[in-house]
């Protein structure tokens, strides 16, 4: 117990770097994301190529390695990011690639006739995208969005590579310095309660967007 | 009184669907539209809802015009300004219905008219009302189109097509989800609706519903004459 007590502080101080960053990724991604799978449907030909390399690449390179040639690769181009910015940077261009798809799936699968109903009753295109075909996305993207953002939490894990002290990181510390593998069970217990208070976050969203 | 389409040609992929074709709904007529399927029915039926757009010809409503044919044997559409004015002069009510699944029945019903700002928001809601207890569903108001059973689906659509006062009211195969009383309860409806001088238009493969409740018959044989 007093192992615990001593390790805490550290652990806490971890714990703010991982949340920061989910947060901060959470906020931008998932509306960045569906901007993205809006262009991609609707964009000319020459553009939806050059989204689908964009997700391409993303989707088919490991995190880990994205973040090394942001922190490493790009200062040799001359563009520089502190640690914490490479990682914002990265998390956002790669995790907006993933909600894309996710979104795109989501406009998808309404059905034409729903656009065709809302041009011949006169709605109004933007009108209707926001009142009647958005609604519709969201209840079939919500539980992919899920998983995503539930992935998110564990993968800020990844930060450790640019040096940056996040809660696993901290708990590696911690048992590398007392010998002990208490710390490693504790970040443990410390993921499940954030899951867990986001998967109850997104059971209460998906309830509300029921129809 | 009523639409008049002339001359009206529309081709797929350079084969013709629908050539030099000539096509007349009066105020109070209900016009059914039969034929094969792949014959081009549901073709005009979008050309006048504005869902397709015709290579040549003139559509008009009253004195609205959609398009108008040119010297040079093309269709030449109106302004879109015009072209909405002459969309609230049509409604439609589509094979699956499409109504909007995340708004309860008065929601879809209000949507369009709010969006034109045609109405306020109280002349709307009376409106609606009137028209879900002129259908019979005036209970199912506030529940989401979800739940309800196919017929009940159709009064609303037709409900909602009903709230901007179309003069050409269009059906797309209304009776092909429905069993043979809910359809006769349609057709009444319908009947209901031509006698207050909305022309409507009808296309079905449903012959005995078309014998029944059409006053006028066209086949889509003379869409390409």
């Amino acid at each position: 117990m007093n192992l615990i007590t001593e390790i805490m502080p550290s652990l806490i101080n971890g714990l703010q770097t991982t949340l920061g960053l989910f947060f901060i990724i959470v906020v931008v991604t998932i509306p960045l994301g569906f901007l993205v799978a809006c262009v991609r449907v609707y964009a000319p030909r020459w553009i939806t190529w050059i989204i689908q390399v964009y997700i391409y690449v993303m989707r088919g390179t490991p995190l880990l390695l994205q973040l090394m040639v942001v922190f490493f690769g790009l200062p040799l181009v001359g563009i520089t990011f502190d640690r914490f910015a490479a990682a914002v940077f990265t998390f956002i261009i790669n995790y907006t690639a993933y909600y894309a798809e996710i979104f795109r799936g989501g406009i998808l699968s309404v059905p034409n006739g729903q656009f065709e109903a809302i041009k011949v009753l006169g709605i109004g295109r933007v009108r209707g995208f926001i009142k009647i075909i958005i609604p519709q996305v969201m209840r079939v993207v919500l539980p992919s969005v899920g998983n995503e953002v539930i992935s998110l939490v564990k993968d800020t894990s990844l930060i450790y590579i640019l040096g940056l002290g996040e809660l696993l990181r901290a708990g590696q510390i911690a048992a590398n310095t007392y010998a002990s593998l208490v710390p490693y069970a504790a970040v443990g217990i410390i993921y499940l309660i954030i899951t867990g208070l986001v998967t109850l976050a997104l059971n209460a969203i998906e309830k509300k967007s029921n129809y | 009184m009523g639409l008049k389409a002339t001359n009206i040609t529309k081709q797929f992929n350079g084969i013709d669907v629908i050539k030099n074709f000539d096509f007349t709904i009066d105020a109070g007529e209900i016009v059914t539209l039969v034929g094969r399927s792949g014959t081009g029915k549901t073709t005009l039926m979008r050309l006048l809802n504005q869902l397709e757009k015709a290579d040549n010809g003139t559509i008009v409503i009253d004195d609205t015009f959609l398009c108008k044919e040119s010297t040079e044997g093309k269709a030449d559409y109106v302004s879109k300004k015009e072209q909405k004015t002459y969309g609230n002069q049509i409604g439609m009510v589509f094979q699956d219905y499409q109504l909007f699944p995340n708004l309860t029945v008065i929601e879809n019903c209000l949507e369009a008219p709010l969006a034109q700002k045609l109405m306020t928001k109280e002349e709307a809601v009376q409106k609606a009302e009137s028209l879900l207890q002129q259908m019979g569903i005036l209970d199912k108001r506030d529940v989401y189109p979800g739940t309800l059973s196919g017929g009940q689906q159709q009064r609303a659509a037709i409900a909602r097509a009903m709230m901007l006062n179309p003069k050409i009211l269009c059906f797309d195969e209304p009776t092909s989800a429905l069993d043979r009383d809910t359809a006769n309860g349609i057709g009444k409806m319908i009947q209901e609706i031509a006698s207050d001088g909305t022309g409507i238009l009808i296309v079905t493969h449903d012959i005995d519903f078309a014998e029944q409740y059409g006053t006028r018959s066209v086949s889509s044989d003379l869409f390409i004459a």
